[in-house]
C-alpha cells in the first residue's frame, strides 16, 4: 500500500481535522455501496479506510511518522542506531570531515613519546557491499564502481565467486597517516539471483521446458549455459522430471580450477491455448486411461 | 545491503531528499550499475538525517554543521577506543600508573568511558 498521507491527499503536518475532512470526501466518493460493480473503488475504499485508521490514531500516526510501523501497522524490522556503527570500522567511512584532524592529537602523544621520530601509521580498512549478477560471478567480470570518495575503481570479479565471498583491494582503503601505508577494501559480494539458473556448489541446474513432440520423439534442443546456448540432445520417451547433465558446463571451482557440471530438468509443456489436433487425438488415444498417480498409491 | 529504492520505503524519506543528501555527500553509499548500494551504516545515517530534519527542524545550512560535529564526535570516540584498547593490553602495574596520573589530572572527570 502507499503512503496514507498521500491515499488522503493531505500535507504530512495536516492537522487531525483536516486529516478528518479529507477522509470523509474520499470515503463518500469511493464508498463501495455507492459504487456497485466498480472494483477499484472497493480497493481504493479499503486503502482509504486503512490510512485514516493509521493518521486518525496520534500514537499510531507518531510511530508510522517515526518510522517504527509500516502502512499495515506491522513493525519494521528493528531499527539499528547510527551509534552502533559510528564507531566501528564501518563508521570509517564517515571520517571526521575537512577542517578537523584527530591525528594531530595522536601525533602530539608519539611525537612527545618518541622524540624526532614522528609518527606514522597504516590508514583504516574500509568495507562495502556489492550486488553481482549470478552470470558475472560465475564467468568472471569486471565491474566499476564509485567509491563513496568519488574515485572510480574497476573491481574483478573472479569466476566462480560466491555469495558473501569477500574481495581485498590492496590499498584502496583510508589514507595512511604521516606517510602510513593505505588500508585495504573489503568487498563483500551478494549474488544477485538469475531467472532460471541455480547454483548448487560448482554445478548450475536449469529447469527447461519441452514440448510433448520433443519429449517424446526426442530430437536436438537448444540449452542455455553460463556461456551461451549449446545444442543437447533429448532421449526419445523423456519426460517432466528427466535430468540430463551437461558435462563441464558448470561453473570453475576457485581452488582446484576445475568446472562443474551443468543440470538440466526438463518439464514437458503442452502447447498453449490448446491444440484442438492435439484434443481430437487424445480423445480418440487408447492409452488415455494411463493412471499418471499410480505410484502415489492413488486411484485416478 | 539496500538499494536506493529500497531505502526510500523503509526509511520513510522522500527520493529527491535522498538523493540531494548524496549529492552533499551527507551519505555514502556505493555507486555501481546505475544504482546506489546502502551499507547498514548508510541507512542508520540516512535515519539520523531524517530525525535531525523532521524532528528537530534542522534545515540544510545547519545539517551541515551538525554533522560535521557528528563525525568530529565518532571519529574521536574511535580514536580514543584504541587508546583504550592499548591501554588495555600494558602490563597491570604500567595500566595502574596511567589511570593513578589521568586521576591526579582531572579527577572524576578521567573515568574511562563505558
Amino acid at each position: 500500500m502507499r503512503d496514507p498521507y498521500e491515499i488522503l491527499g493531505v500535507r504530512r503536518d495536516a492537522s487531525e481535522a483536516e486529516i478528518k475532512k479529507a477522509y470523509r470526501q474520499l470515503a463518500k466518493k469511493y464508498h463501495p455501496d455507492l459504487n456497485p460493480g466498480n472494483a477499484e473503488a472497493a480497493s481504493r475504499f479499503k486503502d482509504i479506510s486503512a490510512a485514516y485508521d493509521l493518521l486518525s490514531d496520534p500514537v499510531k500516526r507518531a510511530r508510522y511518522d517515526r518510522g517504527e510501523i509500516d502502512v499495515t501497522g506491522a513493525e519494521r524490522p528493528e531499527r539499528h542506531f547510527y551509534r552502533a556503527y559510528a564507531e566501528g570500522p564501518e563508521g570509517m567511512k564517515y571520517g571526521a570531515g575537512p577542517g578537523f584532524d584527530p591525528e594531530d592529537l595522536f601525533a602530539e602523544l608519539f611525537g612527545r613519546g618518541r622524540r624526532g621520530r614522528g609518527f606514522a601509521a597504516r590508514g583504516a580498512d574500509v568495507s562495502y557491499v556489492l550486488p553481482v549478477d549470478f552470470l558475472e560471478a560465475a564467468v568472471g567480470a569486471k565491474k566499476r564502481v564509485t567509491m563513496p570518495d568519488g574515485r572510480t575503481l574497476e573491481i574483478t570479479i573472479p569466476p566462480g565467486t560466491e555469495d558473501r565471498q569477500t574481495l581485498r583491494l590492496k590499498g584502496q582503503g583510508e589514507p595512511g597517516i604521516g606517510g602510513g601505508p593505505p588500508g585495504d577494501a573489503y568487498i563483500e559480494v551478494h549474488l544477485q539471483p538469475h531467472a532460471f539458473f541455480t547454483r548448487k556448489d560448482n554445478d548450475v541446474h536449469v529447469e527447461l521446458p519441452v514440448s510433448l513432440a520433443e519429449a517424446v520423439l526426442g530430437g536436438k534442443i537448444t540449452v542455455p549455459t553460463i556461456d551461451g546456448d549449446v545444442v543437447m540432445t533429448v532421449p526419445r520417451g523423456a519426460n517432466t522430471g528427466t535430468v540430463l547433465r551437461l558435462k563441464g558446463r558448470g561453473i570453475v571451482d576457485r581452488r582446484s580450477g576445475q568446472r562443474g557440471d551443468q543440470y538440466v530438468k526438463l518439464k514437458v509443456v503442452l502447447p498453449d491455448p490448446p491444440d484442438p489436433e492435439l484434443t481430437r487425438f487424445v480423445e480418440n488415444w487408447s492409452g488415455r486411461d494411463y493412471n499418471a498417480r499410480g505410484r502415489m498409491g492413488l486411484k485416478k | 545491503m539496500t538499494r536506493f529504492a529500497e531505502v526510500l520505503t523503509l526509511c520513510g524519506v522522500e527520493r529527491d531528499e535522498l538523493a540531494a543528501w548524496i549529492e552533499r555527500r551527507w551519505v555514502l553509499p556505493l555507486a555501481t550499475d546505475g544504482d546506489y548500494v546502502f551499507s547498514e551504516v548508510d541507512i542508520a545515517r540516512v535515519w539520523m538525517i531524517r530525525e535531525l530534519h523532521r524532528d528537530f527542524n534542522i534545515d540544510e545550512d545547519a545539517m551541515a554543521l551538525v554533522l560535521g560535529l557528528v563525525d568530529q564526535l565518532y571519529a574521536a570516540r574511535r580514536r580514543l577506543r584504541q587508546i583504550i584498547d592499548a591501554l588495555a593490553m600494558l602490563p597491570d602495574d604500567q595500566r595502574e600508573a596511567v589511570l593513578r596520573r589521568l586521576e591526579g589530572i582531572s579527577g572524576d572527570d578521567a573515568h574511562m568511558p563505558s
